[in-house]
């Protein structure tokens, strides 16, 4: 029976699972910012946006103390008579002046954190990501072009320690410390392709190569998931990166190599000119 | 205190909700064109009767639009006519149709100037032509200018209460609208490449599809001016429908003129 | 006319259905907009109950969770928002305040009304035929078309939209002529009230927005049903393009819902602290800036769609330069109290609300604005609470206080103040717990429009759908005042409000009666 009890008892383990995964890279309960930052781009972002936040958080609190102010000092027992001016320019004109800075402000590392994350660096590595009615294939071109498929694990099989919906059978592997250049398209709807711990997020459109890159910076698991409704399971197509170091990784390609299929290039580029 | 009032809408308040509901029909009658089951045991005889089903959709409609126009014509005729407002009205029709049409050439020149992103190295993709311009499309152009003058003209006369003159200019307008109209869908019937055949003939049909459509209710809205300017015998109850009618065939003339522009002499 | 008579007049069906009167129009659509937003909140509600926990234990599917947040969507901004905002108080009060007897085209009125009972009954449908639409209210393609949602559904919710955007068109030119043609001798365009001005300005923002929807939509369904080629890749065509389309649409649309809200806030602001608007050229401007601006700034909804640095640098410096128009009305409503004589009365209390919480919307609008930033952000629960701090908190703020400010206008009767208080502090904090927490969980990454999430989300979303419940309890207390109020409400003197700067409280208060313009005319 699921009920009341369950409420609450959800709640309360709602707040015992925070403990749990803290070491883990995927959200947590009450958090209440950004999760962990695995590249450079995400720290950009994250300091772009706590930027942003302190200006926005100052206009907020600007306005809420006017107002306030306003209804002390003006309220019509203490203040029976309306002033009757309407105008004063200089004043409007500093109101349409001083958002002009500070937009400014916001403006100028706005573009500069757009620009490092358009200008994709020569890659070490490509991987193409396509995304699926409702999973993910990543293929490595790269590396002899062998192409897996990435799919939820199911909630009732989830393997321990890792977390529901989030999880998958096959990952994304990347090795830490490379450019990664991650092409993604779709064979069937737009889905979204999103890693909030990387900074990531780029549709995948059928019929364009979309593309984007990373350079993760820990190793570790990270988690996203699809970001464009897609249909029926649009809640059931995780990603799954997992990145380790470049021995590591070499050592996975091997035997990646041998377990998948290999997956021409002419089949995918039929994929994206469907 | 309360300045004059500029009906069109009329008072009566019953036609409006008979429109409101025969639209809700021709799209219900659209909805059973493209979903036939979904109207159980009449499905069969919808699918057969295909676009009769439109025209079962549009009877009500023209009905009570025809009903409506006859309830308030005699209405306006009666009163000083103050025609800025109406105008301002048909203006502001205009842009909104305007805006639609720039929808479709939009989509048109995005394909046009970029075809490499629709994964084609020419526009129109090979093998498909327009066309010859210089053949049926300029025949088209001559004849819906010409038109386009007769309505000018028709108008001018009007305004100079020289009514015979003027019905005749708007029935050879309609009358050209008519010959465009047939040289487009013989066109459309000869046509090698169906609306099927991929995003060109998609957007080539369906603009100059929709334009047909304008052509059309411009020849409606000119028949009731010239039937208005015939019954009345004089310029008097017809002046401001006519001014209307004749708006709406330029700014349809005007379209065409973009479209042989850019979907023919451009293309080819 | 004796009570008796009247009496039977307003319950006469047949009165109400053909009336042309655009007071008893107004009152259709606040009472439809009453209706629609009911029946969006219900859904919305049982939207927070499946979301107040991990795991899928109320919706049947993904598809039908994806068909109802499509249809909450869809029928707030269409048959709740826009009826009560434009064709509501617009119809009622922008006649009033001008001076005219009548709008233009009162037969135009009445059939731009009847078009959206009847296209809601179609939209409707398309949730209870098949699977429903299960594509969001931005119907994107490949999904939108015939392979992704097979059935009936986005057909009707289409047809639905053309109803919805010819009536929506119609009441725009119906307004613009109105506006421009109508006002009484001398009245000249720059002494029209701001509310009047912002029916104005959203009117034009429609007539030029909706075609091209109905452009978009016309070609997704000669797509989905006559084998076009528009969105679909398998025949050259772009998904991307209906992108385009729809957010060149759909931008403006989000400024055609708020401009009537600033205009209704910059009336209350004005009356309640008896004193002219402060900066009203400025203030005209403003809008007017906002609505040319809107129409520059579609692709920030598409930043994450794959396209290169200079677009999308340009449409990050156009939505932020929105901010400064925005600004403008915000520090004139705020210098209007200064050195004003407040009064804090329930439509007051609904104003002031606003301009807080759409301060809040707007600054998370700026921050969604750089591309750069809302890689991480677009899609996710954060775009959510920006849009609902504008649409909840703002827009329907701005509802509520304009049938606070109106009530006594619109029915010759007073509410009780106390339930208006309670309303306002219950809706005020439900929505603030409600849509605060989206924030966090946007930061963390939760997307959008799903309807099971892993479980480290649960705690926020918990508390959102807590705070949902005090939102719609207190909704619920709004709809029995008002069932109360209209029948046993005191009776409403003409200066209730005391002392007023617009017209629309020059004649004595009273209800609607539906009825031809003639009658009007008769009784004049
Ligand atoms: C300062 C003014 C504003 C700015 C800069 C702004 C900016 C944005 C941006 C950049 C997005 C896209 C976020 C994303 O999808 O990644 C967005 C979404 C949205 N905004 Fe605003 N906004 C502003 C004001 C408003 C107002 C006034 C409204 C409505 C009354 C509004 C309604 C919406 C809606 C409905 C969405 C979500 C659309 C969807 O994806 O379904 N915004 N806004
Ligand atoms: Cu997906
Ligand atoms: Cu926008």
């Amino acid at each position: 029976m699921r009920g009341r009890g369950t409420v609450v008892l959800g709640f309360v383990s709602a707040m015992m699972l925070d403990a749990r995964h803290g070491l883990a890279q995927a959200p947590a309960n009450w958090q209440t910012s950004f999760g962990v930052s695995a590249s450079e781009t995400k720290e950009r972002i994250v300091a772009l946006h706590d930027h942003i936040l302190l200006i926005g958080v100052c206009i907020v609190a600007l306005v809420a103390i006017l107002i306030g102010f306003a209804l002390l000092r003006f309220r019509a027992s203490r203040h029976p008579t309306a002033s009757k001016v309407t105008r004063m320019p200089w004043l409007e004109f500093g109101w349409t002046i001083a958002p002009v800075l500070v937009l400014g402000a916001i403006a100028a590392p706005s573009l500069q954190l757009l620009a490092y994350e358009s200008d994709i660096p020569d890659a070490q590595l490509t991987i193409k990501a396509s995304g699926h009615q409702w999973f993910w294939r990543y293929s490595y071109p790269d590396n002899g072009g062998f192409a897996y498929d990435s799919i939820m694990s199911p909630p009732a099989s989830v393997p321990a320690g890792e977390p529901r919906l989030l999880a998958v059978d096959n990952r994304m592997v990347v090795p830490v410390g490379a450019v990664v250049r991650i092409q993604v398209t779709s064979s069937d709807v737009v889905h979204s392709f999103f890693m909030p711990a990387l900074g990531l997020q780029i549709y995948a459109m059928p019929g364009r190569l979309n593309e984007t890159w990373t350079r993760v910076e820990k190793p570790g698991v990270y988690y996203g998931q699809c970001n464009q409704i897609c249909g029926l399971n649009h809640s059931f197509m995780p990603i799954a990166i997992e990145a380790m170091a470049q021995p590591d990784f070499d050592a996975w390609v091997r035997d990646a190599a041998t377990r998948y299929p290999v997956v021409s290039a002419a089949t995918i580029s039929a994929q994206v000119a469907k | 205190m309360s300045k004059t009032v500029t009906e069109v809408g009329g008072t009566d308040g019953r036609w409006p909700v008979a429109i409101a509901v025969s639209l809700f029909l021709l799209a219900c009658a659209g909805l059973a064109l493209f979903h036939p089951s979904l109207f159980g045991t009449l499905a069969g005889s919808i699918a057969v009767l295909g676009p009769l089903v439109i025209a079962a959709g549009l009877l009500p409609l023209f009905i009570a639009l025809t009903a409506w126009s006859r309830a308030t014509s005699g209405e306006r005729a009666n009163s000083p006519q103050n025609t800025f407002g109406p105008r301002i009205a048909i203006i502001a029709l205009i842009a909104s149709e305007v805006a639609f049409f720039a929808a479709l050439f939009a989509v048109y020149l995005r394909y046009a100037i970029y075809p490499e992103i629709a994964g084609f190295s020419s526009w129109p993709p090979t093998p498909m032509r327009p066309d010859d311009p210089w053949g049926g499309p300029l025949l088209n152009t001559v004849i819906l200018v010409a038109s386009g003058v007769c309505v000018a003209a028709a108008h001018d006369w009007l305004l100079k209460e020289r009514w015979q003159l003027s019905a005749i200019g708007l029935t050879v307008a309609i009358a050209l609208g008519g010959v465009f109209v047939g040289l487009q869908l013989r066109e459309f019937s000869l046509a090698s490449v169906g609306f099927r055949d991929g995003v060109y003939p998609s957007i080539f049909f369906l603009t100059t599809g929709f334009h047909g459509l304008h052509v059309a209710i411009g020849m409606l809205l000119l028949s009731i001016a010239a039937y208005r300017v015939i019954r009345a015998r004089s310029a008097g109850g017809a002046g401001f429908i006519t001014t209307v009618a004749s708006w709406y065939w330029h700014f349809v003339d005007a379209v065409w003129l973009l479209l042989f522009a850019v979907f023919y002499a451009w293309a080819s | 006319m004796s009570t008796t008579e009247h009496r039977r007049e307003c319950r006469s069906i047949a009165a109400w259905l053909f009336t042309t009167d655009h007071k008893a129009i107004g009152t259709l659509y606040l009472g439809f907009a009453i209706m629609a937003g009911t029946l969006g909140g219900a859904i919305s509600g049982y939207m927070r109950l499946e979301l107040a926990q991990p795991g899928m234990d109320y919706v049947v599917n993904g598809q039908s969770w994806n068909a109802l947040i499509t249809a909450h969507g869809l029928i707030m901004i269409f048959y709740m928002v826009m009826p009560a905002l434009i064709g509501g108080f617009g119809n009622w009060f922008v006649p009033l305040m001008i001076g005219a007897r009548d709008m233009a085209f009162p037969g135009l009125n009445s059939l731009g009304f009847w078009l959206l009972p009847l296209s809601l009954i179609m939209l409707i449908g398309s949730l209870l035929v098949g699977d429903g639409t299960g594509t969001g209210w931005s119907l994107y393609p490949p999904l939108s078309g015939i392979d992704g949602q097979p059935g009936p559904s986005v057909d009707m919710t289409i047809l639905a939209l053309h109803l919805a955007g010819i009536s929506s068109v119609i009441s725009a030119i119906n307004f613009v002529t109105t506006i421009l043609n109508m006002r009484e001798d001398r009245l000249p365009l720059f002494g029209m009230p701001l509310f009047v001005w912002s029916i104005l300005i959203s009117s034009l923002m429609l007539l030029l927005a909706m075609p091209v929807l109905a452009a978009a939509l016309a070609m997704l369904l000669a797509d989905r049903n006559f084998g076009g080629a528009f969105f679909d890749p398998a025949g050259g065509g772009d998904p991307m393009l209906f992108m385009n389309l729809f957010w060149f649409f759909g931008h403006p649309e989000v400024y055609i819902m708020i401009l009537p809200a600033f205009g209704i806030i910059s009336q209350i602001v004005s009356r309640f602290s008896r004193r002219p608007i402060f900066g009203y050229p400025g203030m005209v401007l403003a809008m007017a800036s906002i609505a040319a601006l809107g129409f520059i700034v579609w692709a920030h909804h598409m930043f994450t769609v794959g396209v290169g640095f200079a677009p999308r640098a340009f449409f990050t410096l156009a939505s932020m330069v929105i901010a400064v128009p925005t600004g403008i009305k915000v520090f004139a409503w705020i210098a209007t109290m200064w050195g004003g004589s407040i009064r804090l009365t329930v439509p007051m209390l609904w104003a002031l609300g606003f301009i807080i919480m759409f301060t809040v919307g707007g600054t998370t609008g700026i921050v969604l604005a750089n591309a750069g930033a809302d890689q991480v952000l677009h899609n996710t629960y954060y775009v959510v609470a920006h849009f609902h701090y504008v649409l909840s908190l703002g827009a329907t703020y701005a509802i509520f206080a304009g049938f606070y400010y109106w009530f006594p206008r619109m029915t010759g009767r007073m509410f009780p103040e106390w339930v208006g208080r309670l309303h306002f502090w219950c809706f005020f904090i439900g929505t603030n717990v409600l849509f605060f927490p989206m924030h966090f969980l946007g930061l963390a990454g939760m997307p959008r429009r799903i309807a099971d999430y892993p479980d480290g989300f649960l705690g926020w979303n918990m508390i959102a759908s807590l705070g949902a419940v005090l939102a719609l309890a207190s909704t619920l207390l709004f709809l029995v005042m008002l069932a109360v109020s209209l029948r046993r409400g005191a009776p409403a003197p003409r200066d209730v409000w005391g002392p007023a700067f617009t017209h629309e409280w020059d004649d004595d208060p009273e209800m609607a009666r539906p009825r031809g313009t003639a009658g009007v005319e008769a009784g004049a």
